[in-house]
C-alpha cells in the first residue's frame, strides 16, 4: 500500500484551506470606526430573543436593540418606557396606555398587537422566561395604542413585570419565525442590530432615528470571553473598552493599565438557606444560633477585601413596604450562639451539612469554607459539599438536601413578591422554607391590589420569615466590578445589565 | 484491504451507535435539566411539569432513546434546549474553529518534538538535546491554565505581540496553539527519544552504518521509518482528543470550538446538544484512528490487518 | 554511569517525598485545614510581608501552604500511582490481545478505544461521582477509564509489528509456544514505551484531578490535594502567584523523579534481553 505521493500533496491543500479564511480576515479585516467601542461579557451567546436567552451577558446586547414596556433605572425605580401609563381598571385588569409614533427598525409600527405577540412569544418560551407571564391570561387590544391586560387572578406587581415585557415586531417575527428572530433580531431600541459572527462577535449600530436622538456611541462590538484573565488582558491590551466580572484580586491590573473599575451594589443577594425540615436545623434555636455564629463583616473585609456589602433584611429600598428598620438583622454573637444551642439541649455543638453549588458566585468556595471555619469555632461542624452545580441544582430540586445550602437571589422584579415566590412557599422550586402560615401570608399579598394594605402584608411576611422562623443567614450583596477604558464614561447598574445609551466617548 | 474496509466501516457504525447510547444512558444518570433551567425561578410545579412535557423530558427512558435513534438516522440530533436550535448544526458551526487549532498545535508539536526526539536519542550529550528534552519535559508538567494565562500575561499584556484571546485573525492562532501543543509536543518528543533508541540498536542499523551509508539515509530511512509506529500513534491520540477536547484552551482563549460547546453543554445538562457534539466526535476520532492505521500500514508493509 | 548517579538522586528525592506524605503528620508544621482569615494570602517567607511561620505562604482563607503541599502529597501520590498502574495494566494487556491475535478481537478492541475516547471524560466524571459518590476510589476509577486507551493503542502498534519481524516467525517455526513469543519476546521490546508513557501518564493523572476539583467533583474538601490546590491557585496567578507555583513545583519535582527513574528501569530492562 504506497500512499507517500498522496500524502504530500494533499496536506498543503488542506492547511492552506484552513489557513486561509484566517489569513483573509486578518488581511482585509475592517478598520474599527473610532466611535466605536468593544464590550467584553463572560458568557456564550446563545440567541438574542429574549424569550430564550435570559443570561445577563446577553441582556446587554438584547436591550441595545430591543426595548421593554417599563424600565429600572439605577435606583430600581420602575419608570415608564414603550409604555406611557398604567392603571388597573378592575381586579383581574390593568389598561396600559402605549408610547405613539414609534417605529421598529424595520419600517413597522409599535402598537397594541405588538404586545399581544410579546406575551404570546413568552409564553410559548421552552425555558426560563416561559414561566414569568403565565399569569396573563388574555390580552386585549383596545385600540393601536391602548391594551388590557386580563389576569387569572388579582395581579399587583403587573407593572414590575413590564420591565421584562419586550416589544417584538408582528410582522418581522412572523415572516422570519422564532429561529431567525434570534439570529437577527429588530426591535425599537437606540441600536440596530449589524452582524453576528457565529463564535466571534456580534456588531450593533446606532439608530439616527432613534426617537431619544442617536446614542453618542456610534457602534458596539460584543465579544464573550469566559475566563476573567483574558477579560482583563483584553482590556490590557486595548482590544476591549468595558469588560464585565472582574474578580476583586484583579483590580490592581486593571488600574495599572490606566484603565478604571466602575461598581455597583448588585442586586444580587448571598446567603445561607436553612433546610427547615432538616432533623437537628428544624429547631429554630439552631438556626438563629448559626445567625449569631457568622461573622460577615470579617468575611467581607478579609475575603471579600471590603468589595461586599452587608445586608441583613429580605425587602430592598425601592421595593413596595421596604422599611429600613423593619427587621433586625442577626450580628456577630458567638456568646449569644452558645446561649441558644444549650437551650435547645446542644451545648457541646452538633454536626450539620453545607452544600454549594461551585462556579456561580464570586469567591464562592472561599465563602463556604470561610463559613464553615467560622461555626467549628463554637462547635457546629458543618461538613462541605462543594457540587457542580447542575448536580447542586438536580439535588436541591428535589427539596431533600439536608442542613444548609449557599445561595444568591436576584429579583428580576423588583417587588418581594419574587422573592416569596421563589424561595417561601409550598409551591416554589426552593422548597426549604415554608409553613402554612407563611403560604396563607404569602397569598394574601399576592392578590391584594390596595398599596397600603399590601406594604403591610410584605413586612409582616419579612418579619416573619427573618425573625420569626429564621430562614436564612442573610450574608452580603455582591459588588459587580466592571473594568472600563479611560475613553469612555459609563456606568454601572446595580441590575447586572449593562446599558449604553447614556455612555459617551472622551474624558 | 476491501474487507479490511468494509469491517472496519460496520464496525465503526457500531461503535458510534455504541457511544450514543452510552452517552445517552449518562446523560439521563447525569441531573435534571430542568432543574437546570428552572434553577433562578419561580416555575410552579405545573409549569415544571409542562416543560418537561414540551422538551419531551417525561417520556419514559425507552421512548426518549428510541425518539433519538430514529431521528439520529434522519440526521435530525434533537434541539438544543438551551440555545433552542437545532443541535447538529451547532456542533457543525464549530468545527472550522476547531480544526484549524487542532491543526496548528499538532504542528506545532510535532515540528519541535520530533527532531528534539531524534537529537536526543543520536547526539544526547549536545546542548541543543539536552534543552530541547528539558523543555519536553516541562511540558509535561506545566498545568494547561497555568501556561495559558502565562502565555497571554508574557506575549500579549507586556510585550504587546500576540492577541489575548478571541479568533480573529491568524496570529490569534499562535498562542492558543503553542498551549494545547505543548503537553502533545513533550509526550511526542519524549516517545521519539525512546523509540529511536530502540531501534538505534537494532542489527539492520547497525547493518545501515557500516555498510557506510550517509548518517541521513540511515536515520531517515532505516531508523525512523520503524520507529514511528509508536510516534504516530500518539499523535494520532493527541490530535482526536484536541477534536473534541480542547476545553481549557478554548476557555483561555474565547475560542469557539467544539469542547467549550460540550463542556457548557454538559454543564448545562443540555442533553440533546451534548449527544450531537459526542457523535460529531466520534466520528472524528474513527476517521483520525483510520488514518493511523493506514500509515502504519505504509510505514512497515509487513503490517496485515487480518 | 552517569544514569546511575542521576537516578539515585531521584530515588532518593521520591523516597523522601514519599516519606514525607506518610509521615505528613510529623512533618507539617500546621493543620492542613486550619484557617484563619487575618493570614489571607501571606506571602512565601522570603517576600515582604510573609513570615518564618509560614514558609511558603498562606493561601486564600489561611491556611498553611507548607503543611498542605506534604498533606497534599499523600493525595497526588496514591491517585497518581495507583491510576497509572491500573490503567497501564489493564490497557497494556489488551492492546496486546488486539496486535497479537488482530482480525475481529483486534477490530472489537481497537472500537472499544474508540467508543471510550468519544465519551467526554467530564461527563464519565460526573456520572461516576453523582451515582456513586465523591471519593477518592471513583476518582481513580474514573481515571483509569479514561486512561488505559493511550497503553492499548500504542502497545497494539507496536505489537502489531513487532509479531511480523522475522525472529518471530522463526521462532514459532521452532515450535515455541505463542505465550512464549509473548512474553518472553515481544513483551520485552514494548517496555520502554510503555515506562515512557506511564510515566508521562503520572503528571496528567495528578493535573487531572485539579480540572475536576475546580468543578467541584475533586476529592473531599477537608483532604488537600495537589490538584485541588492547583485549581484554588487559578484565579490568583497574578496577585498572590505561590497558591498555584508550589503545588506545580512538587507535582513537577515528583515526576521529573519518577521520569528519571522510569528512564533508568527500561535502560536495565532493555540491553539483558537483547539475545
Amino acid at each position: 500500500m504506497r500512499i507517500q505521493g498522496v500524502w504530500a500533496r494533499v496536506l498543503p491543500v488542506v492547511l492552506a484551506l484552513l489557513l486561509t479564511p484566517l489569513v483573509i480576515s486578518e488581511v482585509f479585516g475592517q478598520r474599527v470606526p473610532s466611535r466605536s467601542i468593544t464590550v467584553v461579557v463572560s458568557a456564550t451567546i446563545t440567541s438574542l430573543d429574549p424569550s430564550v436567552e435570559t443570561h445577563r451577558s446577553s441582556g446587554a446586547i438584547q436591550n441595545t436593540i430591543m426595548e421593554t414596556l417599563a424600565v429600572y433605572d439605577a435606583s430600581n425605580v420602575l419608570q415608564p418606557l414603550l409604555a406611557e401609563k398604567w392603571r388597573s381598571t378592575d381586579p383581574n385588569t390593568w389598561r396600559l396606555t402605549l408610547k405613539r409614533g414609534l417605529k421598529f427598525h424595520n419600517g413597522e409600527d409599535f402598537t397594541a398587537e405588538s404586545v399581544k405577540m410579546a406575551v404570546d412569544v413568552f409564553n410559548a418560551s421552552k425555558g426560563f422566561a416561559g414561566s414569568w407571564f403565565q399569569f396573563i391570561k388574555e390580552v386585549k387590544p383596545v385600540d393601536s395604542h391602548t391594551v388590557d391586560i386580563v389576569t387569572k387572578s388579582p395581579t399587583p406587581i403587573l407593572p414590575q413585570t413590564l420591565a421584562f415585557l419586550y416589544a417584538f415586531p408582528p410582522k418581522y417575527f412572523k415572516e422570519v419565525g422564532a429561529d431567525a428572530f434570534g439570529q437577527k433580531p429588530v426591535g425599537t431600541g437606540p441600536y440596530k442590530f449589524v452582524e453576528w459572527a457565529k463564535g466571534e462577535y456580534i456588531k450593533v449600530k446606532a439608530d439616527p432615528a432613534y426617537r431619544g436622538g442617536a446614542p453618542k456611541i456610534e457602534e458596539i462590538t460584543f465579544r464573550t470571553a469566559p475566563e476573567a484573565s483574558t477579560r482583563v488582558a483584553m482590556l490590557e491590551t486595548g482590544r476591549a473598552d468595558i469588560i464585565m466580572n472582574v474578580p476583586p484580586q484583579m483590580i490592581e491590573r486593571v488600574e495599572k493599565a490606566g484603565a478604571r473599575v466602575e461598581t455597583a451594589q448588585s442586586n444580587r443577594r448571598v446567603f445561607v438557606e436553612f433546610n427547615r425540615f432538616d432533623p437537628i436545623l428544624k429547631d429554630v434555636r439552631l438556626r438563629k444560633a448559626l445567625n449569631y455564629a457568622t461573622d460577615v463583616e470579617a468575611i467581607i473585609k478579609s475575603i471579600f477585601a471590603g468589595r461586599a456589602y452587608r445586608a441583613t433584611d429580605i425587602l430592598r429600598p425601592a421595593m413596595p413596604g421596604y422599611s429600613k428598620g423593619n427587621v433586625q438583622g442577626y450580628g456577630y454573637d458567638p456568646a449569644k450562639a452558645r446561649e441558644l444551642m444549650k437551650q435547645a439541649g446542644r451545648p457541646n455543638g452538633f454536626e450539620t451539612d453545607l452544600y454549594v453549588g461551585v462556579g456561580r458566585l464570586t469567591l464562592d468556595k472561599e465563602l463556604a469554607e470561610a463559613l464553615v471555619g467560622q461555626w467549628e469555632k463554637v462547635g457546629i461542624k458543618a461538613r462541605l459539599h462543594p457540587m457542580e452545580w447542575a448536580a447542586f441544582t438536580t439535588e436541591a430540586f428535589r427539596g431533600q438536601m439536608p442542613g444548609m445550602h449557599i445561595l444568591s437571589h436576584a429579583p428580576l422584579w423588583w417587588d418581594a413578591d419574587f422573592t416569596w415566590q421563589n424561595h417561601f412557599w409550598s409551591r416554589a422550586t426552593w422548597k426549604y422554607a415554608h409553613t402554612p402560615k407563611g403560604d396563607q401570608m404569602f397569598e394574601a399579598q399576592r392578590t391584594e391590589m390596595d398599596p397600603k394594605r399590601r406594604e403591610a402584608l410584605q413586612q409582616a411576611l419579612e418579619k416573619y420569615w427573618v425573625e420569626e422562623e429564621c430562614a436564612w443567614i442573610i450574608l452580603y450583596d455582591q459588588q459587580d466590578i466592571y473594568g472600563v477604558s479611560k475613553r469612555i464614561q459609563w456606568k454601572a447598574r446595580p441590575d447586572e445589565l449593562m446599558k449604553f445609551d447614556e455612555a459617551t466617548l472622551g474624558n | 484491504m476491501r474487507t479490511f474496509l468494509l469491517r472496519r466501516l460496520v464496525f465503526s457504525a457500531f461503535a458510534i451507535w455504541a457511544v450514543a447510547t452510552i452517552v445517552f444512558g449518562l446523560l439521563q444518570l447525569s441531573g435534571d435539566p430542568v432543574a437546570v433551567i428552572m434553577a433562578g425561578s419561580f416555575g410552579t410545579p405545573e409549569y415544571v411539569a409542562k416543560l418537561r412535557r414540551e422538551l419531551g423530558l417525561d417520556l419514559p427512558i425507552h421512548e426518549q432513546y428510541l425518539r433519538f435513534l430514529a431521528g439520529a438516522l434522519h440526521g435530525d440530533l434533537g434541539r438544543s434546549l438551551r440555545w433552542n436550535q437545532p443541535a447538529l448544526p451547532l456542533v457543525i458551526e464549530r468545527l472550522p474553529a476547531t480544526f484549524q487549532l487542532a491543526l496548528a498545535a499538532t504542528l506545532f508539536a510535532v515540528a519541535l518534538a520530533v527532531p528534539a526526539g531524534i537529537l536526543s536519542a543520536t547526539r544526547p550529550r549536545s546542548l541543543a538535546s539536552r534543552s530541547a528534552m528539558l523543555l519536553a519535559f516541562a511540558g509535561q508538567c506545566i498545568p494547561l491554565f497555568w501556561l495559558g494565562i502565562m502565555l497571554v500575561l508574557l506575549l500579549s499584556v507586556n510585550l504587546r505581540l500576540l492577541p489575548p484571546g478571541g479568533r480573529d485573525g491568524l496570529d490569534s492562532l499562535i498562542l492558543p496553539a503553542i498551549t494545547l501543543g505543548m503537553y502533545p509536543m513533550a509526550r511526542i518528543a519524549r516517545l521519539t527519544r525512546s523509540s529511536m533508541l530502540d531501534v538505534m540498536t537494532e542489527p539492520y542499523v547497525v547493518t545501515a552504518r557500516s555498510k557506510g551509508l550517509r548518517e541521513g539515509i540511515v536515520l531517515y530511512r532505516h531508523a525512523l521509518k520503524n520507529a514511528a509506529i509508536p510516534i504516530v500513534t500518539i499523535i494520532g491520540l493527541q490530535l482526536g482528543s484536541m477534536l473534541g477536547g480542547a476545553v481549557i484552551t478554548e476557555t483561555i482563549f474565547a475560542w469557539p470550538g467544539v469542547g467549550s460547546l460540550t463542556i457548557q453543554a454538559i454543564y448545562n445538562r443540555d442533553l440533546p446538544l451534548v449527544q450531537a457534539a459526542v457523535v460529531v466526535v466520534s466520528v472524528l476520532f474513527i476517521v483520525v484512528n483510520l488514518a493511523v492505521d493506514v500509515t502504519y500500514a505504509y510505514l512497515d508493509p509487513k503490517i496485515r490487518y487480518d | 554511569m552517569r544514569r546511575n548517579v542521576g537516578a539515585l538522586v531521584a530515588l532518593t528525592a521520591l523516597g523522601l517525598i514519599v516519606l514525607a506524605a506518610v509521615l505528613a503528620p510529623e512533618v507539617a508544621p500546621f493543620d492542613p485545614n486550619a484557617q484563619d482569615l487575618n493570614l489571607r494570602l501571606r506571602p512565601p517567607a522570603w517576600q515582604g510581608g510573609g513570615s518564618r511561620a509560614h514558609l511558603l505562604g498562606n493561601d486564600h482563607v489561611g491556611r498553611d501552604i507548607l503543611s498542605r503541599i506534604i498533606y497534599g502529597g499523600r493525595v497526588s501520590l496514591t491517585v497518581g500511582a495507583l491510576a497509572v498502574l491500573c490503567a497501564g495494566a489493564f490497557g497494556t494487556v489488551l492492546g496486546f490481545l488486539a496486535g497479537y491475535r488482530g482480525g475481529l478481537l483486534d477490530e472489537i478492541i481497537m472500537r472499544a478505544v474508540d467508543v471510550q475516547l468519544s465519551i467526554p471524560f467530564i461527563l464519565l466524571a460526573i456520572v461516576i461521582m453523582a451515582v456513586f459518590g465523591v471519593s477518592l476510589q471513583n476518582l481513580i476509577i474514573v481515571l483509569i477509564i479514561y486512561g488505559w486507551v493511550v497503553y492499548a493503542r500504542l502497545v497494539r502498534g507496536q505489537v502489531l509489528s513487532l509479531r511480523e519481524r522475522d525472529y518471530v516467525t522463526a521462532l514459532r517455526v521452532l515450535g515455541a509456544s505463542h505465550l512464549r513469543v509473548m512474553l518472553r519476546h515481544i513483551l520485552p521490546n514494548l517496555v520502554s514505551s510503555i515506562v515512557v508513557v506511564a510515566t508521562l501518564e503520572t503528571a496528567n493523572v495528578i493535573i487531572l484531578e485539579s480540572g475536576l476539583s475546580f468543578l467541584g467533583l475533586g476529592v473531599d474538601p477537608r483532604t488537600p490535594s495537589w490538584g485541588t490546590m492547583l485549581s484554588d491557585g487559578r484565579d490568583y496567578v497574578t496577585s498572590a502567584w505561590w497558591l498555584a507555583t508550589f503545588p506545580g513545583v512538587a507535582i513537577t519535582v515528583t515526576v521529573l523523579c519518577i521520569n528519571v527513574l522510569g528512564d533508568w528501569l527500561r535502560d536495565r530492562l532493555d540491553p539483558r534481553l537483547r539475545a
